[in-house]
């Protein structure tokens, strides 16, 4: 029987599956809310991954939490961004919350159509052409090698320069709107509102709260805990 | 027509008096500490005024190491500022330091309708406990002095000496001039200090005669209310600008009366039509802010025993009511239930009762609009209005919402509960894209979490471990630039100076072999990195077939003949040989 446990643990163990699969199978009863656990009991064990944030991100919309599916769908992003189903998911959810559909359209959404660690490496590709092209001797050749490396850092340097700016955005997680402040404190007066699933602008923190710019532009403080930001 | 021509009047004397000047769009910042030393058991009003022509969005406040910012309230109102409405907020805070010593606060912005407005920044001197304060500086003086002489004087008269921090109480404000006294008023009442919020009701006051002390005057009212910012026992005192015309010794030019403004004779009121008729022809003309006996008032904190969970600042006495519409939907269909708030306080304060998290109703934010029900805003109804869907159909109705306020008369807190309002769902769920389950996912087929994750999300640039291998990969580039660079450079020919001080010596020495073989040497490593081969590998025979000048081919047989057959040469000729040598290397780039 002593010989016999070790084999009974390991059949245990994988009778059980991984929190992934457990998720998966919360998912299909339609128990969104073990589901939700599954999975980020599978992402602290395993990290970021765009396919587990996309799974994360339906389970929230299922349970109705548009802030954190709007937030998972954005970081899955971050890691694919080439995936029609996470761009559609979004899209999707932010439409059936009654959110305008903030991004940018065709040829100036373009930033996007790299992730901003691909557009770093392709910026660094287009600095290590340029120096190859100052380096060697042989005038084809250089320009060859320029011309490449301009080629690259044409439409890397504004993409670059976008995801930059949109580093330090967040979104609203907040389970009801969330009233926007003019002074940081619970009581101060409402310059407006933000929905959940918003994404805005994290600025400056001051206690417990913290400044936040939609991108309609509104502006005010909201509690800290309210909004995520997309890079944690 | 009397308080209608007074009103007219009012605005003219506003348009007269103040100087036309270009509102600008940024928000104007007053912060102002008081008092600006104080001890460390002790802590400092902050006020922080804000005012704008568009809403206002945001206030950064200072933050400082070493100092606690506390919220103590805020008010509102809207002044006419040179014929431009101006909305203007004040902040009331409490600065308070952890430690003893000199703190810069940084200036205050403000944002409003996209353009920042600051404030200057402030200092505050934060003594040692116990140790004495700086005196107070002089008080300003009194410009306040034709009331002092009882020719106008304000008032402002609260309904009760004793109120809670958040109520809202009427006040009566009255501006008395004697009987005759010529004036015009430059704005609305307001209260000096920052204890309480005042709301004037209107623009236009009710004009009427009284006697005081058995004297004539001319009173002006208006109905105001008056909310209790911070805790303690505050004077209220109120402030009105006004220009008093008083007896002159020297006539002054008869300016024209600005009739077409209006039209007609707007200033035919028998209290102003004398004033303007002849308001700026004769007399000294004053600008006085009036002022009157302050009364005190106690403020009461809100008791925090009690206190319900969802308290948002309510006080008064309301009511509530509930209903929803339509009464009976499917499965998906949006209804929108409606709350409302009756009765009277600081609706200012009233936020909309929250909906209670339940797996049956999907709920959306709520919109608040309020119905005044008498002039001063005290009384009335504020309606919240909120979408409702319900996720499937075994629901069958709306759960209760609930409200808290305190209430003043019976100082506790009330919370008032709605009734469940019935509603049969009906039908099958909603096609897709109307209930909220349309916004999840289709189908769990889309689950596809596979491969390992990364730790971080955060980007390449943010990392260290990229930076590291960045900085590297540019040290390696240029160690290795620099290498190339000291090899080239040590592999570079002969220079015209070396070459020369070479040979020079073999001249001297008539060291022939010596000098033909530094020329050999040099135009080999001339002519090896040119020609892209070994520069041992350069002979005679490689220069003739490169076509490379003639001199160079005979300077190797030369050179071939000295080493190998023993042939002397004199100095004159290797003279000869250093100058063409050089000259032929200086050809070749």
């Amino acid at each position: 029987m002593r010989r016999l446990a070790p084999i009974l643990l390991a059949a245990a163990v994988c009778a059980a599956g991984t929190p992934v699969d457990e998720g998966h199978r919360a998912f299909a009863e339609g128990r969104y809310a073990d589901a939700v656990r599954s999975y980020e009991e599978a992402q602290a064990r395993s990290g970021y991954s765009a396919d587990l944030l996309f799974d994360l991100g339906n389970a929230y919309a299922r349970e109705g939490d548009v802030g954190r599916a709007v937030l998972s769908y954005e970081r899955a992003r971050l890691l694919d961004a080439r995936d029609d189903g996470f761009r559609a998911q979004l899209a999707s959810v932010r439409r059936d919350a009654g959110l305008a559909d903030e991004g940018a359209r065709g040829w100036r959404d373009f930033p996007h159509a790299l992730t901003r660690d691909e557009w770093t490496w392709v910026a660094l590709a287009a600095v290590g052409l340029l120096l190859a092209g100052l380096l060697v001797k042989r005038r084809r050749a250089r320009l060859w090698l320029a011309g490449l490396g301009l080629l690259l850092a044409l439409p890397a340097a504004p993409a670059l320069a976008r995801h930059v700016a949109e580093r330090d955005d967040g979104v609203v997680v907040a389970a009801a709107e969330v009233p926007l402040r003019i002074a940081p404190y619970g009581a101060a007066e409402a310059a407006g509102t933000l929905r959940p699933g918003q994404v805005v602008r994290l600025e400056r923190a001051f206690d417990d709260f913290v400044t936040v710019e939609a991108r309609n532009g509104a502006r005010g403080w909201v509690p800290r805990a309210a909004v995520e930001p997309i890079t944690p | 027509m009397r308080t209608r021509n007074l009103f007219l009047a009012v605005v003219a004397a506003i348009g007269l008096a103040a100087p036309a000047r270009a509102a600008t769009l940024a928000p104007e910042v007053t912060a102002t500490l008081e008092p600006a030393e104080i001890r460390l058991d002790e802590a400092a009003d902050l006020t922080i005024t804000v005012s704008a022509r568009k809403r206002l969005e945001a206030v950064t406040l200072p933050q400082v190491d070493g100092l606690d910012v506390e919220s103590v309230g805020q008010d509102s109102t809207y002044q006419l500022v040179d014929g431009v409405v101006r909305r203007v907020t004040t902040l009331h805070l409490r600065v308070s330091a952890q430690h003893a010593g000199t703190y810069a606060l940084p200036a205050v912005e403000a944002h409003a309708g996209g353009q920042v407005g600051t404030s200057a920044p402030l200092t505050l001197v934060v003594t040692p406990g116990g140790s004495p304060r700086a005196p107070a500086a002089a008080a300003p003086a009194d410009d306040a002095a034709p009331a002092a002489n009882g020719r106008a004087f304000l008032t402002v008269t609260p309904t009760r000496d004793e109120i809670y921090v958040g109520e809202r109480i009427p006040v009566e404000i009255r501006a008395c001039f004697r009987a005759g006294q010529r004036a015009a008023i430059r704005s609305l009442p307001r209260l000096a200090g920052s204890a309480f919020a005042l709301e004037v009701s209107g623009d236009e006051p009710l004009q009427s005669d009284v006697r005081i002390n058995g004297e004539p005057y001319v009173a002006l009212s208006w109905e105001g209310a008056l909310t209790a910012v911070k805790e303690g026992e505050w004077p209220v005192e109120g402030e009105l600008d006004a220009t008093l015309v008083l007896p002159a010794e020297r006539r002054r030019p008869r300016l024209p009366r600005p009739d077409s403004l209006f039209g007609g004779d707007p200033f035919a009121d028998d209290f102003f039509a004398d004033a303007f008729d002849s308001f700026f022809a004769q007399g000294r003309e004053q600008e006085v802010t009036l002022r009157g006996e302050p009364r005190t008032v106690r403020v009461k904190a809100l008791p925090a025993e009690g206190r319900p969970a969802d308290f948002a600042g309510a006080v008064g006495r309301f009511r509530i009511d509930a209903s929803a519409t339509p009464t009976t939907v499917a499965a998906g269909e949006p209804l929108t239930l409606t709350t409302t708030l009756t009765g009277e306080g600081n609706f200012a304060r009233v936020q909309a009762p929250a909906f209670p998290e339940t797996a049956g109703w999907k709920s959306y934010p709520a919109k608040g609009e309020f119905a005044p029900a008498d002039a001063s805003g005290g009384e009335g109804r504020k309606t919240f209005t909120r979408p409702l869907i319900p996720r499937g159909g075994d629901v069958t109705e709306i759960p209760p919402v609930r409200f808290s306020y305190f209430d003043p008369e019976r100082a506790e807190y009330v919370t008032l509960e709605t009734q469940p309002i019935p509603v049969p769902v009906t039908g099958a769920p909603t096609p897709a894209g109307d209930a909220p389950e349309a916004a999840a996912p289709a189908a769990p087929s889309l689950q596809r979490a596979t491969g390992p994750g990364t730790r971080s999300l955060r980007p390449l640039w943010e990392r260290t471990g990229f930076r590291i291998a960045v900085l590297a990969a540019a040290a390696a580039l240029a160690a290795g630039l620099g290498i190339a660079r000291w090899r080239r450079r040590g592999a570079r020919p002969l220079s015209r100076r070396g070459l020369g001080a070479k040979t020079d010596l073999a001249i001297a020495q008539s060291d022939a072999p010596a000098f033909f073989a530094a020329c050999r040497a040099a135009v080999q490593e001339r002519l090896g990195p040119v020609w892209g081969v070994a520069p041992g590998s350069i002979t005679a025979a490689e220069l003739r077939r490169r076509g490379a000048a003639a001199d160079l081919g005979a300077l190797f047989e030369a050179a071939d003949a000295v080493a190998y057959s023993g042939r002397a040469a004199s100095q004159e000729e290797m003279r000869d040989w250093q100058r063409r040598v050089l000259a032929r290397l200086e050809e070749v780039r």
